[in-house]
Formats: structure tokens, sequence, C-alpha cells
């Protein structure tokens, strides 16, 4: 699966190999199978989704048998989906702020200081939690690597611990606008990617 | 309690004028779901990279011994790897190889499977890569020391990946803590020495390092600074014992550089350059010509891998070669070895 944080996806990898390859095109014959399938009951009778089997099998066979010819699909298919979440980005984050934002930034008690007033008024985090140690596997990381992890569960903690009881009813519609983030793959991420023994 | 009823509020509106929205993307949604599970229900049995590299005192670490199995890539493709009894790529023995490869990753041929890489892809040259992921020119060296008496007479390829190993070569640690030989300068000159004395299997965190900062530092190395003077003055310190190595072996030395893939094209040329405050002496060109000026002062025979490969080389989501880089790569390595046997290459 691709790492991050999308807990719903709408592409898939750039990068495309056989198992890709033949998992996408099953996928598409299947259903595109399981369409005609109930179409033709729908339109003519019950006895006819057998048509629907007959279409599924013709298409996927090839496909698992030359990976190779799902390629284009493939590609196109991510194309689209990535256009898609292109422009479904942008409109929910329109959504968001001229409806969402402007209704609980206007809210009565609203300056946007959101988080609880320290007694000296200071936003920093001591230097000694910065690293987290994971028990498991004696990994090093940060608080921003976990939350890259799993952002919800520090979202709904951040939500309580401020008191921030509205934020919650803001949690759907925030998982939505997180899937949609457009996925930078332009540039091939160069970092220490090697995580060794 | 209003901000609360207001946000109730808003986001049932907003949740209910995202509904065409959320619907036009369903079937992008389900087909992506669905396809994940077929790939992992179709795709071989695997395992982590960390499963198949482990502690080695001399180098840091390096690959387990007798593999013949599948791991993850970092863009999620699933790659087959062979290795011999010590770890090394390949079947094939040192002693009866033609040309030997010291690299990293990419001598390792990450990111395809073992059959696609250019170690496989040329049955009438039999070649033996030395090399694992994340290895810097130090640790190649170390290996080259190790092998040299197997050297003989043999044509010695030494990879010099641009991506990172000019900076690796002067860190004690990757950014996950594992403790890897560095290259340290001697204090008051312009001289160097290999430290080795902290490599153990515990993480080190003595240096704090982000893992974000390779492509800074190729644009930094791209530049005249401080930092590039200091890199390639290592590179030339390493690069020369790597010369003694192989004259007393008897073998014959090519350095190549391996450009990492925005190296190759305008947009990676402004991709690079933004990293940089002051980009007016940015050349992408800088490394190869520094390296290529090592060379010709130690009279080692150089040549740029940047000749041979384009962006369409490259994997998207990896910053390793694909199956195409890698006939690229089998190709100047056969013409390199036909030049030799044919007593061309010299310096």
């Amino acid at each position: 699966m691709l790492r991050g944080y999308h807990i719903i996806t709408f592409s898939l990898p750039s990068s495309v190999s056989a198992v890709w390859l033949r998992s996408f095109w099953l996928v598409i014959s299947l259903s595109s199978g399981l369409l005609v399938g109930v179409l033709s009951a729908l339109i003519f009778s019950p006895s006819w989704c057998a048509l629907g089997i007959a279409v599924a099998l013709g298409l996927a066979l090839p496909g698992l048998l030359r990976p190779q010819i799902a390629s284009i699909p493939y590609r196109a298919w991510n194309t689209l989906a990535r256009t898609y979440t292109h422009y479904a980005y942008n409109g929910l984050l329109r959504i968001w702020f001229y409806i969402v934002f402007v209704a609980v930034g206007h809210s009565r008690a609203s300056s946007l200081k959101l988080a609880r007033l320290l007694t000296v008024e200071s936003f920093w985090i001591p230097r000694g939690v910065q690293a987290v140690r994971l028990s498991h596997d004696s990994q090093h990381t940060t608080i921003e690597e976990a939350l890259h992890r799993s952002w919800v569960p520090a979202f709904l903690a951040w939500a309580t611990s401020t008191r921030n009881w509205w934020a919650y009813c803001l949690l759907p519609f925030f998982m939505l606008l997180v899937s949609l983030v457009p996925e930078l793959e332009d540039n091939a991420s160069l970092v220490d990617i090697y995580p060794l023994f | 309690m209003i901000r609360i009823i207001l946000a109730i509020v808003s986001s049932v509106v907003a949740m209910l004028l995202s509904l065409p929205i959320i619907l036009l993307g369903m079937p992008f949604c389900i087909v992506s779901i669905l396809t994940r599970v077929c790939a992992r229900l179709l795709r071989p049995e695997c395992v982590p990279l960390n499963q198949i590299i482990e502690f080695d005192p001399t180098v840091g670490w390096k690959p387990k011994g007798n593999l013949n199995t599948h791991y993850f890539a970092v863009d999620d493709t699933v790659c087959h790897i062979r290795t011999d009894s010590q770890g090394w790529q390949g079947h094939i023995d040192l002693s009866q190889s033609d040309v030997v490869v010291f690299g990293d990753s990419f001598a390792f041929g990450y990111g395809v499977n073992f059959a696609a890489s250019f170690v496989e892809l040329n049955p009438n040259m039999r070649i033996k890569a030395i090399g694992a992921p994340g290895y810097n020119m130090v640790q190649e060296l170390l290996l080259l020391r190790h092998f040299a008496e197997q050297l003989r007479d043999k044509l010695v390829i030494w990879f010099i990946c641009l991506d990172n190993d000019l900076y690796d070569n002067l860190r004690p640690n990757r950014a996950d803590g594992t403790r890897m030989p560095f290259a340290r300068s001697l204090k008051g000159e312009d001289d160097w020495e290999i430290v080795t004395s902290h490599v153990n299997p515990t993480k080190w965190y003595c240096s704090s390092v982000d893992p974000q900062s390779y492509y800074p530092m190729l644009a930094t190395f791209c530049t005249t600074s401080f930092l590039s003077q200091r890199a390639f003055s290592a590179c030339e310190f390493l690069i020369r014992q790597g010369k003694d190595v192989c004259i007393k072996a008897d073998a014959q030395l090519v350095i190549i550089t391996i450009p990492n893939r925005n190296q190759l094209s305008k947009c990676g040329y402004d991709f690079l350059a933004s990293h940089l405050e002051d980009a007016k002496s940015f050349d992408p060109d800088l490394p190869d010509k520094s390296i290529s000026e090592i060379c010709r002062k130690l009279a080692i025979v150089f040549q740029p891998a940047k000749q041979y490969l384009e962006v369409s080389d490259y994997k998207e989501s990896d910053p390793h070669w694909n199956e195409r880089g890698h006939r690229h790569i089998a190709e100047l390595l056969s013409n390199l070895h036909h030049s030799y046997v044919a007593g061309d290459i010299k310096f």
C-alpha cells in the first residue's frame, strides 16, 4: 500500500508493476461483467446475468496472461483519477473556506487562538519531547513522523485537551480533504529511504 | 456552545454540498481499494528491506547471504533479489567475474528484479556487483580494500552516486541512526582520515540528520561553496585511496558518476535550484566537472553516466533506475569492457 496518511485513496501508484496491472485489469473486468450482468438481468431477464460472467471472463483472461495490455488503460484511469482529485480537492477547499471556516471562525469567542493559553503564552514544545521511541522495534522517530502516520488520534487528542469540542464535527470533512490531497510525484522524494536493520 | 452548533450546521451544509463531488469520486475510490486488495493477494511473498540487510562490523551493514526472495521497494513495487554466500548480488563468484562494480543501491540493483538489473543483462560479460542500499564512498572503499587481492586483471567500476554520496561521506550516521564509516578532515590540514571506531549495531543519536536534506545538499554541491569544496576534497581523498588499492591489485579503475534524475532536465534544474537562496552559481554539471578534474589529476578514467541516461530511465516514485535505465548502464559497462579488453581504456 502507498505510505502516508491517506485513509481513502482515489488514485493508484504511478510506478506500475505486473502485479498492479493484473489487479487493475481484474477489477475492471469484474466490474464490467457485474455491470453488464445487472443491466442484462434488468432489461431482459434474470437468466441473462450469465452474460455478465462471460464478459468478465472474456475481459479478465487476456489481462491476467499479458498484463502489459492493461498499461494504457491503467495510466488513462490514473490520469482521470488524479484530475478528479485535483479539482475535487480545490472544490472542497472552497467549500471549507467559504462555509465551515467562515462559520467557525466568526463565532463569538473566536480570535483563532485555539490552543489553551499557557502562563507564559508560549507555544514552543520543550526539546525533550521531540524524540518518541517506538517500543516494538526501537525506531527513533519524531512527533512529526508519528503524526504523519496517524493524524486522526492526534487531532482528536488536541481537540479534547484544548476543549475545542466543536472540532469533532469537522473530522469527516478533514478526512475527505486529506484523502484528496494531491500526491507530489513530480520529483521522486529523495529522503533517507532505506529502513535498514 | 455557539461554536459547536455553528460547527455542526456548517459541517452538515458542507457535506451536503460536497455530495456530488463525493459521488463522482466513488468509482475511483472503489477501483483503487479493490485494486489494492487484489494486488496484496496476487503479489509474491515479500519481506521488508530491513530483513534482507544485516549488521556488518567493517562497513556497518551488508545484504544477507544466500538470498532468493522478494522485497518491497520504496515505491511499493515488488522486486526479486538473489545474493551469493557473502551477500553480494548475483550467483557468480568474484573470482569468476570480468567486471567488478562497487557502489550503493544502484550497484545493488534496487528497485528492479534481479534478472532485469545491469548485472544480468549481458550474458557475454560476467559482472559482480558489490553494493548495498545506503552505502557511501567510504564503505565502498573499505570493500575495495577487503577484496583487493581478488581484483587482479579485472575492470573495477566505482559508482559515485551524486544523490547522496558526497554528503554521506561526511556523516557518521544515517537519518535513522544507523552508524556508518565516514571521512573526517584532519585538523588544520587539507587531508582526511576514515573513521570506523563508532560502528556497532546500536543507533547513533549524537548528531541529528534531516532526512529531507538530500536535495538541498545536492543543490549546494552544484554551486561553488565552502560545503561543496569540503565534499569534493573528501571525495578526492577517497578516490585517491581507491586508485592506490587498484594499482597494487593490478586492476583497472574507472569512475562512473550516477546523476540524480533532476540533473537531466530543465525542470529538474529548476527544482534543484529552488532549494538555494542564491542560485547564481548553480551548475547542475558541477559535480561531474569537479570529479572529472579529480580523476584527471589522479590519472583515472572517468565516465559520467549522464551521457547514457535520461529522465525516462528512472522510476517515477523512486530515485533509482527502472529497467530501461539498467539496460543503458549495461550498455555503458559493455562498451567500457570492450575498450578494456582491446587495451583502449587508458587515461
